[in-house]
């Protein structure tokens, strides 16, 4: 069985990301609101976008629920995609979004990793 | 019970495994693994349907698997249906005792049903119109909400199907109050024995219910399958809810006769290793001896609860409660999954999250549960290594 490095899963980039979420708001005026959960872990994510007059991202607010790991991603790929237009933002990949984290992840924890990230490949276009 | 870890082979592989998520699934004994082997090696062939020595053979222990199951549940053999789990049998009496129900006719649950004792019934009164009613929880001490019983179970309930031992907090349901409202009232009786069977003996005459479902995998034996439990009478009015090979008693193209119970339920070629394997299992926990059995966990279960209420910012949920094998808690501020995660890095593996039981979990935290459930193998040592886990993740989440 492989040991996972612990103390760089939970660096403290992640804990702090967990204790201090970015975009964790909810916004006034959306032009789009989408949810997805883990409902094993009972993981909640809902993420509002509101697109500015080109199309792109203007302003981005989630309202989650989570471990460390789903709130410190959830973080990161909200602020990866601001001023992104919503075609570009599903070009993100998996791969990538993992790369974002850039800590190791076990099988059984990428449903946590990758649970905004899910949500934003579902806006539409 | 120190030597009996030596007794299970994958223990003796990871001897630095602090296993304490039984209630999820147990480790398997050599006995059970060698009789599963046996088997495939040495009596491999249908059952009731050749008449070659093999076929005799393999068909004599699959009824002797039945005989061990009846004994073990203080049943009759012919009331023994084996199936892939309680999943299955769960679902074949939502099914099978709904069937004629209408609205206006209701069946009660509890909030504390495992998903498996709840979506089953949920999809059967969409369908047939009947009311699904709950009885609710203490949030404080997450037992059953006494008065419910009362007022939930009336005149109208047709079935009352519930949890005898909690999957999430190990709760320990009042049997005897809840089956003898539900006969006052004219209903059946549904008993969800998953967690139970692997702490104690049951006597399905004592408890009176008219069903009980397990699955063998949760006290030792193999996955896949699972033992329904049937009054005699109750079965032979009951309609199948799987159609197939070996139920027949009679064909022609208009009408079909079906053979008595069991074989009416067990369409198809059956799990006979996994049959033989949970008889190998019981055999074992017998020469064990259930008393034993039952005082260990009740021994750890209290060792685990004083141990834990000494530390700081971990909550315990139902501390209170009658409970039984295992103990379920949150660290104050984490979420369970990073709870479980540091664990592992620790070699405990404990569960983490809803638990299958999202409506229960939910009125408890936002965090999930993590739950230690013990088994035979268990031993205070273990215990004592969740204090270390949980001093980790202090350390690591600074609480």
């Amino acid at each position: 069985m492989q040991d996972v490095d612990i103390e760089q899963m939970y660096k403290e980039a992640i804990l702090e990301l967990n204790r201090n979420p970015l975009n964790k708001k909810v916004l006034p005026y959306f032009s789009f609101e989408l949810f997805s959960s883990n409902p094993s872990c009972g993981d909640e994510c809902t993420i509002q976008v509101q697109l500015d007059r080109d199309g792109n991202i203007g302003d981005i607010g989630h309202q989650s629920k989570g471990c460390a790991i789903s709130q410190a991603a959830i973080s990161l790929i909200t602020e990866e995609v601001k001023n992104q237009n919503i075609q570009d933002v599903k070009k993100i990949t998996k791969e990538k979004m993992l790369e974002l984290l850039g800590i190791p992840i076990t099988h059984t924890r990428l449903k946590c990793a990758l649970l905004g990230w899910s949500i934003l490949q579902k806006f539409p276009e | 019970m120190n030597s009996i870890r030596e007794q299970f082979p994958l223990l003796r592989t990871y001897k630095d495994l602090v296993y304490l998520d039984n209630a999820a699934t147990t480790q398997k004994p050599e006995s059970v693994i060698k009789a599963v082997t046996r088997f495939y090696e040495k009596q491999n062939a249908n059952v009731h349907r050749g008449a070659y020595k093999l076929s005799d053979i393999s068909s004599q222990l699959y009824v002797e698997a039945h005989t061990r199951v009846a004994s073990f549940l203080n049943a009759y053999p012919d009331e023994i249906i084996f199936n892939s789990g309680a999943t299955a049998g769960l679902n074949t009496l939502a099914y099978g005792l709904t069937k004629n129900l209408e609205k206006g006719d209701n069946v009660v649950l509890t909030r504390m049903e495992h998903h498996s004792n709840l979506l089953p019934w949920i999809e059967m009164s969409k369908r047939r119109g009947f009311e699904v009613r709950f009885i609710g929880l203490n949030p404080e001490s997450g037992e059953l909400l006494e008065e419910d019983i009362d007022t939930c179970i009336d005149e109208r309930t047709r079935v009352v199907t519930f949890v005898h031992t909690s999957n999430v907090l190990g709760i320990v349901n009042p049997m005897h109050r809840l089956i003898t409202r539900a006969k006052a009232m004219g209903a059946l009786t549904v008993v969800d024995a998953c967690q139970a069977v692997a702490h104690q003996k049951i006597d399905v005459k004592a408890l009176d219910c008219d069903f009980l479902v397990f699955s063998g995998h949760k006290l030792y034996g193999p996955t896949g399958i699972g033992v329904l439990y049937g009054k005699k009478e109750r079965l032979e009015k009951m309609d199948p809810f799987h159609y197939g090979g070996g139920m027949v008693a009679r064909v022609s193209d208009l009408s079909i006769a079906w053979k008595d119970a069991p074989m009416k339920f067990e369409a198809g070629t059956p799990h006979i290793a996994g049959a033989i394997g949970l008889s190998a299992a019981l055999k074992y926990l017998e020469n064990l001896g259930w008393e034993e059995i039952f005082s260990h966990t009740e021994t750890l279960t209290k060792y685990a609860t004083e141990t834990l209420s000494k530390i700081k910012d971990v909550k315990i949920f139902g501390k209170n409660a009658e409970r039984r094998g295992m103990i379920a808690f949150e660290v104050e501020g984490v979420h369970s999954h990073d709870v479980a995660q540091i664990f592992d890095s620790e070699n405990i593996a404990v569960r983490a999250g809803q638990h299958c039981a999202t409506l229960f979990v939910q009125e408890l935290t936002d965090n999930g549960i993590v739950r230690a459930s013990m088994g035979i193998y268990n031993t205070k040592k273990d215990i004592d290594k969740l204090i270390v886990g949980i001093e980790k993740v202090k350390k690591m989440f600074h609480v």
